[in-house]
C-alpha cells in the first residue's frame, strides 16, 4: 500500500472512531454542563438503546425505524431515569448525585443480567455493518462512512439546536450557570429533562454504531463508551460542548495512532497511559484543551 | 446547616460517652465473632470474615471520605496494591515459582520471606507510601474533580496490574498463597482499624479537617490548612486499604487484578452510604448490614428455588426462578437511602452509651455533639 | 426446619441471634447420591455456567431413569455463586454441608477454583465443567480436583495440527486478547505448538479487551507480502466478532482461526453469511448429527426436555461432567473421595466431547482429550473432524 492510501485509510478510520467517541462524550458533558453529574449510568442508557435493537429487531420493520425506535429507547430511559434517581439528589452534593449514578447503573445491569441475558446477544443488523468497499488499493467499511457523516450531522443538528431553539438556548445558558438561569425564570427542569433526553439520544445513535462493530449486545456493553466518554470529555474540558467533541476526535485519532505506530508491548500499556493524562489534564489544566467560554469561580 | 448546629444547645461531650464509640463497635464485632464460633458453621465463618475485611475497607475510605466530605472511588487502587505487595513478601521463593512464575529469580524481591504479620506491615508501608506520593498532587483537586481522577487512578493501578507480569502475574490469577487470615486475624485487623479512625476523627488533624469540610474559607481564615488535611487523612486511608488487600489476600488465597475493580469498589461505597460516611459507626453498621443482607437474601433465594423444586406451597406461590436479588436489592437500597437520608443510616452521629441510655424506658437523652452529616451537605 | 424458619427472617441481625448451628450431610451410603453444584447462576458467569447446568441436569434425570448409580438416584443440590469467589468458596462449603459427595464446579479457573478449594478440603472430588486454564487440576487444588475440558495447551495444539498437518498451512499470523489469562496462553500455546510442528509465525499482534476495533492490527497484517496462510485470533466474546469484521473489512482473505469461546449461536448469527466464512474453531464439541449417534440422541432429549435444541458445545459439558461423575463412581463403587479420583485417573471416557483420559494426580491430571475442529461456512458451523494432538506445550 503507498503511503497516500495508508494516511487515507487511518484519516477515514481515525474520523469515523472519533467521531464516534464525540458523541458518547457529548452524551456526558451536556449533563454534566448543567448538573456537575457525571453520569456514570449514561453507559447504561447504551445498553438499553442495544437491547432496543435486539427486541425491535425481531419485527419485521426496516432496520432504519427499529433504528429511531431504539433511540427513542434511550431518550425516554434517559428521561426517566433523571425523573426517578437524579431529580430527588439534585439539591445534594456532587458525591451524592456520583454514587447515585454508579447505583443506577448497577441496577439496571442487573436488571438486564437477570431480566434478559448475561450472554452477548445479536440483533439482527442489515448487511451493511459488515460490507466494505473497494477503491483502488484501499478498503473502507462502510459502516465508517455512514459513522463519519452520522457523527457531523449529528453535531450540526444539535448546535442547530442549541442555537435556533428557545430550549436550546435555555441549555446553553444554563450550562453556563445554572443558578442564574434558574433566576432569569427558566424552569430547571424542563432544561435538565431536556438534557438528558440529548443524553439519551446520543447514547442511542452511540449503541447503533458501537453495537454495529461487534453485531452483540450484553449488560456490560455501555462501560467502555462511558470510559471512552470519560477520557474524551476530561480531555476536550468537561464544561464545554466544544469541547467533548474536539476531545473525542483527539482521542480517536491518537487511539488508532499509538496502535498503529507505537511497539505492542507498550501498547498494552495504552488504558493505564490515557488514564494517567486523566488525571494530569485534571491537575494542571482543568478546564482541558478549551476553556469554557465564561469565567466562573473555580471551586 | 452549620449555622442551625451553631444555635442548639451547646453540646456536653462528656470524655466517657466519647470513648464509648469505638469500644461499643468493637464490643459488636466481638459478639458477632462469638456468634460465629457458637454456630461452628464453616460458611458463616467465613462469612464473617469477609464481612471484618470488607467493614475494615469501608472504615479505612471513611476516614477520608467522612472527614474530608471528598467522593473516593479509588480505594481499590490501594487494596491491589496491598494485595500484591503483601504476597511478595510473605511467599517463600519456591511459593513464589508457581504464584509469580513472571518474577525473575535474580530479583531481590524473589529472594524476600517474611513472617505473615511483617508482610502486612510492608503492605500497609507501600500502600501508604504510593497514597501518600499521589495524594500529593490530588488532594489539591475538589468535588466532581476530585472524584473522577480517583476513579482514573483505580482504572490506571488495574491496567498496570493487569500488564506487569513480573510483579503480579499480569491477567493471570496467583494461586499457592497460604491461608493466614482468618476471622480472629480479620477481627482484629478491623477493630485496630476502628480505633484508628476514631482516634483520627478526635484528633486535632481530624477537626480541622472537618471544620473545613463545612467552610474551607472560614477554616482557612483561622488557620487552618485544609490541604494538609486531607492528605494525612487519605494517605492513611490508602495505608488501611492496603491492609485491607492484603488480608484479603492470604483468606481468598488466590486473585487476579479483576478481583479489584468495579464492583468491589461500588460495594464498599455502597456500605458507607447507606451506614452513613460522617461517622466511623455509620461505616461499621452500614457493612455489618449490606453484607449480612447480601447473605441472607441469598439465603432466601436458595430456600424459594429449593421450595420451588420440591413443588411445595409456598414453591408454587412463585412462579419464577428467584435470582440475583441480592444485587438489585443493594442498588435500590442505596438510591433510596440517598433520596431519603442522604446522611445515612446513622445521620453521621456515633453510637455511643447516650444512644443507649436514650433506648431505654425513661431514659433521659443527653445531648450530644452535632455531628454534620457528610452527605446531607448542600453545596 | 429451624433453618428454613431462620432463612424467612430478613432482619440480618435477627438472622444472627436465632441462628442454628447447621446440620450435618446426609449419611454417605444411603439415600441419592448428592451432586454438589456451586455454580454461578447470577453475574456475568452466568453466561459459562447456566449451559452446562442444563446439560448436567439432564443426565440426571435419564441416569435416574436407568436405575441410578449402585442403586442410587443421583440429585443436584445448586447453589448461586454470584460470580464472586468468596461466595462461590461459601456456596461450595455449603453444598458439602448439606451432603454433597461430588461438586460440579464453574467454568473457569477463577471462579472454579474456590469450588475445588472447598472440595478438596472435604475429601471428595470435584471437576470443573469447562475450565479449560491448565492450571485447572491436581498441581494447583489438590489430588481430588479435575477439569472436564481440555486444557488451553490441547486447544491451541489441536488448532495448529489442524492448520499445519491437515490444511497444509505453513505461515501464521496472531492477534491476541493480553487482558485475559484465556487469550493470553491460548495464544502463546498456539505460537509453541505451530512453530514445534515446524511453521513460522511471521507477525504477532496484541488486541486490548473491549477495544472493538482492530483496524491497525488488520492494515498491518494486510500489509504482509505474502499474506499468512492463517491468522489465529485470541480473544473472546463479543470481541471476536469486531476482530472478524476489522480482519475481512481491511481485505485479509486467509483463513482465521481461533478457540472455543468463540464457538457460541450468537457470534454465528453476528457474523452472519458475510463474514461467517473461513473460520476454523477448536472447541469442545460439535452439537449436530454429524458427531454421530449418541449426539443425535442427546439433541432430541435436550430438545424432548428444553424445548429448545442446545445452543452451544458447553451444554455438553455439564452432561459428560455427570456421566464420567457415574461412570466412576459405578467403577469405584464409591464416592469416597480418594477412591473415586484413581477410578477416574487413567480410564478413558468416550464422551460426547470427545475421548477423555486423566493423567495421574502426579503429573497433574492433564486431560488427554480430543479437541473437534469446526468450521463455520455461510454463517453455519460445519464439523469438520475430531483432533487429539500428538503433542501438547508443557505447562510453564
Amino acid at each position: 500500500m503507498n503511503p497516500i492510501s495508508e494516511l487515507i485509510q487511518y484519516l477515514v478510520s481515525s474520523l469515523s472512531l472519533g467521531g464516534l467517541y464525540a458523541l458518547m462524550a457529548l452524551g456526558l458533558v451536556i449533563v454534566y454542563g448543567i448538573l456537575r453529574l457525571v453520569n456514570f449510568a449514561y453507559g447504561e442508557l447504551v445498553m438499553v438503546a442495544g437491547y432496543g435493537l435486539l427486541l425491535f429487531g425481531e419485527s419485521p420493520l426496516p432496520f432504519i425505524i427499529v433504528a429511531i425506535l431504539s433511540v427513542i429507547a434511550a431518550i425516554i430511559a434517559g428521561v426517566a431515569m433523571e425523573r426517578v434517581a437524579f431529580r430527588p439528589v439534585r439539591n445534594s452534593n456532587a458525591m451524592t448525585m456520583l454514587i447515585t449514578s454508579f447505583a443506577v447503573s448497577t441496577l439496571l445491569q442487573s436488571i438486564a443480567l437477570l431480566a434478559i441475558s448475561p450472554r452477548p446477544r445479536a440483533p439482527n443488523l442489515p448487511s451493511i455493518f459488515v460490507e466494505s468497499l473497494t477503491l483502488g488499493s484501499l478498503q473502507v467499511k462502510i459502516v465508517d462512512l455512514i459513522g463519519i457523516v452520522a457523527g457531523v450531522l449529528a453535531l450540526v443538528s444539535l448546535t442547530v439546536f442549541l442555537r435556533r431553539t428557545v430550549i436550546g438556548l435555555a441549555l446553553r445558558a444554563a450550562a453556563d450557570d445554572f443558578t442564574m438561569t434558574r433566576l432569569l425564570g427558566v424552569p430547571a427542569n424542563r432544561v435538565i429533562s431536556a438534557a438528558f433526553a440529548i443524553s439519551g439520544m446520543m447514547a442511542g445513535i452511540v449503541a447503533i454504531f458501537w453495537i454495529g462493530r461487534t453485531g452483540q449486545t450484553y449488560p456490560t456493553v455501555g462501560l467502555q463508551p462511558v470510559l471512552i466518554a470519560f477520557i474524551a470529555s476530561v480531555l476536550g474540558g468537561m464544561e464545554s460542548l466544544k469541547g467533548a467533541v474536539l476531545g473525542g476526535y483527539v482521542l480517536g485519532f491518537l487511539t488508532i495512532g499509538l496502535q498503529t505506530w507505537l511497539p505492542q508491548g507498550v501498547n498494552n500499556y495504552r488504558d493505564a497511559v490515557m488514564f494517567g493524562i486523566v488525571i494530569l489534564v485534571l491537575l494542571i489544566q482543568p478546564q482541558g484543551l478549551i476553556r469554557p467560554s465564561y469565567s466562573r469561580e473555580v471551586r | 446547616m452549620s449555622a442551625v448546629a451553631t444555635r442548639r444547645e451547646a453540646p456536653r461531650r462528656s470524655l466517657v460517652n466519647t470513648l464509648s464509640t469505638p469500644v461499643i463497635l468493637i464490643v459488636g464485632l466481638v459478639i458477632i465473632a462469638l456468634i460465629s464460633q457458637w454456630r461452628a458453621d464453616v460458611v458463616f465463618d467465613r462469612v464473617v470474615t469477609v464481612l471484618f475485611i470488607n467493614l475494615l475497607l469501608a472504615v479505612g475510605l471513611q476516614i477520608f471520605m467522612g472527614n474530608s466530605g471528598l467522593g473516593s472511588f479509588g480505594q481499590y487502587a490501594f487494596v491491589t496494591i496491598g494485595a500484591y505487595s503483601s504476597i511478595w513478601f510473605s511467599l517463600t521463593p519456591a511459593q513464589k515459582r508457581m504464584a509469580l512464575p513472571d518474577m525473575p529469580k535474580t530479583w531481590w524481591l524473589y529472594e524476600q520471606h517474611q513472617p505473615f504479620l511483617i508482610a502486612l506491615l510492608i503492605a500497609v508501608a507501600i500502600g501508604g507510601l504510593f497514597g501518600a506520593l499521589i495524594g500529593v498532587p490530588l488532594v489539591r483537586l475538589r468535588g466532581a474533580s476530585f472524584t473522577i481522577a480517583t476513579f482514573a487512578l483505580l482504572i490506571v493501578v488495574n491496567r498496570v496490574a493487569l500488564q506487569w507480569a513480573e510483579l503480579t502475574r499480569g491477567a493471570r490469577t496467583v494461586l499457592g498463597i497460604p491461608k493466614y487470615t482468618d476471622l480472629n486475624v480479620a477481627l482484629i485487623g478491623a477493630a485496630i482499624v476502628i480505633v484508628i479512625a476514631f482516634a483520627f476523627k478526635e484528633s486535632t488533624i481530624g477537626l480541622k479537617l472537618r471544620a473545613s469540610r463545612e467552610d474551607e474559607d472560614a477554616a482557612a481564615s483561622i488557620g487552618i490548612n485544609a490541604a494538609w488535611g486531607r492528605w494525612v487523612a487519605w494517605t492513611l486511608s490508602a495505608a488501611i486499604s492496603a491492609l485491607g488487600g492484603a488480608l484479603w489476600a492470604h483468606f481468598i488465597q488466590q486473585f487476579s487484578p479483576h478481583n479489584f475493580y468495579l464492583r468491589e469498589t461500588f460495594l464498599i461505597v455502597a456500605m458507607l452510604v447507606i451506614g452513613g460516611a460522617g461517622s466511623v459507626s455509620g461505616a461499621a453498621i452500614g457493612a455489618v448490614l449490606v453484607a449480612l443482607g447480601q447473605e441472607e437474601l441469598r439465603q432466601v433465594e436458595n430456600w424459594i428455588n429449593v421450595e420451588r423444586t420440591a413443588n411445595s406451597v409456598v414453591g408454587n406461590l412463585i412462579p419464577f426462578e428467584v435470582r440475583g436479588f441480592a444485587d438489585i436489592v443493594l442498588a435500590i437500597a442505596i438510591i433510596l437511602v440517598l433520596v431519603w437520608r442522604p446522611s445515612g443510616i446513622t445521620q453521621g452521629r456515633e453510637i455511643t452509651i447516650n444512644t443507649f441510655r436514650r433506648l431505654l424506658p425513661g431514659g433521659r437523652r443527653i445531648p450530644q455533639g452535632e455531628a454534620d452529616p457528610v452527605l446531607g451537605k448542600t453545596s | 426446619m429451624p433453618r428454613r424458619l431462620r432463612l424467612l427472617a430478613l432482619s440480618a441481625l435477627l438472622a444472627l441471634g436465632a441462628a442454628a448451628p447447621t446440620m450435618g450431610g446426609l449419611a454417605q451410603d444411603e439415600g441419592p447420591i448428592l451432586i454438589g453444584a456451586p455454580v454461578n447462576i447470577t453475574g456475568w458467569m452466568a453466561a459459562y455456567d447456566g449451559p452446562p447446568m442444563d446439560g448436567a441436569k439432564l443426565a440426571v434425570k435419564e441416569i435416574n431413569a436407568n436405575g441410578g448409580v449402585l442403586g442410587r438416584q443421583l440429585e443436584i443440590i445448586e447453589r448461586d455463586g454470584k460470580t464472586d469467589p468468596a461466595t462461590i468458596g461459601n456456596a461450595g462449603r455449603e453444598v458439602i454441608q448439606e451432603g454433597a459427595q461430588v461438586i460440579l464446579a464453574p467454568c473457569d479457573f477463577d471462579y472454579g477454583a474456590p469450588a475445588g478449594q472447598a472440595a478438596q478440603e472435604a475429601g471428595i472430588v470435584g471437576i470443573s465443567m469447562c475450565a479449560s486454564s491448565p492450571l485447572y487440576g491436581s498441581a494447583t487444588l489438590g489430588d481430588l480436583q479435575f477439569t472436564l475440558s481440555m486444557w488451553n495447551q490441547t486447544m491451541s495444539a489441536a488448532a495448529a495440527e489442524y492448520a499445519f498437518n491437515v490444511q497444509g498451512w505453513k505461515t501464521a499470523a496472531t492477534i491476541v486478547d493480553q487482558g485475559t489469562e484465556y487469550g493470553t496462553s491460548l495464544g502463546e500455546y498456539f505460537v509453541e505448538s505451530f512453530e514445534h510442528l515446524g511453521g513460522t509465525v511471521v507477525s504477532e499482534d496484541t488486541y486490548q479487551i473491549n477495544d472493538m476495533q482492530a483496524t491497525a492490527q488488520a492494515q498491518r497484517i494486510k500489509a504482509l507480502d505474502p499474506q499468512p496462510d492463517v491468522v489465529f485470533v485470541a480473544s473472546q466474546m463479543p470481541d471476536y466478532s469486531a476482530l472478524i469484521r476489522d480482519l475481512r473489512s481491511a481485505g485479509v482473505e486467509a483463513p482465521i482461526m481461533a478457540g472455543d469461546s468463540m464457538d457460541t449461536d450468537d457470534f454465528y448469527k453476528a457474523v452472519g453469511t458475510d463474514l461467517g466464512n473461513n473460520l476454523f474453531i477448536s472447541t469442545h464439541s460439535f452439537v449436530g448429527p454429524e458427531a454421530g449417534p449418541e449426539m443425535e440422541k442427546f439433541i432430541k432429549d435436550f430438545n424432548a426436555e428444553y424445548g429448545r435444541n442446545p445452543e452451544v458445545a458447553f451444554n455438553v459439558m455439564g452432561y459428560d461432567t455427570v456421566q464420567v461423575f457415574a461412570q466412576g463412581i459405578e467403577k469405584a463403587g464409591t464416592t469416597d473421595g480418594a477412591e473415586l479420583a484413581k477410578a477416574l485417573e487413567g480410564t478413558e471416557f468416550h464422551l460426547l466431547s470427545g475421548d477423555l483420559t486423566w493423567s495421574d494426580a502426579a503429573s497433574g491430571h492433564f486431560p488427554d482429550k480430543e479437541a473437534f475442529i469446526v468450521e463455520v461456512k455461510n454463517g453455519k458451523p460445519t464439523f469438520v473432524q475430531r483432533l487429539k494432538p500428538s503433542w501438547t506445550p508443557a505447562v510453564d
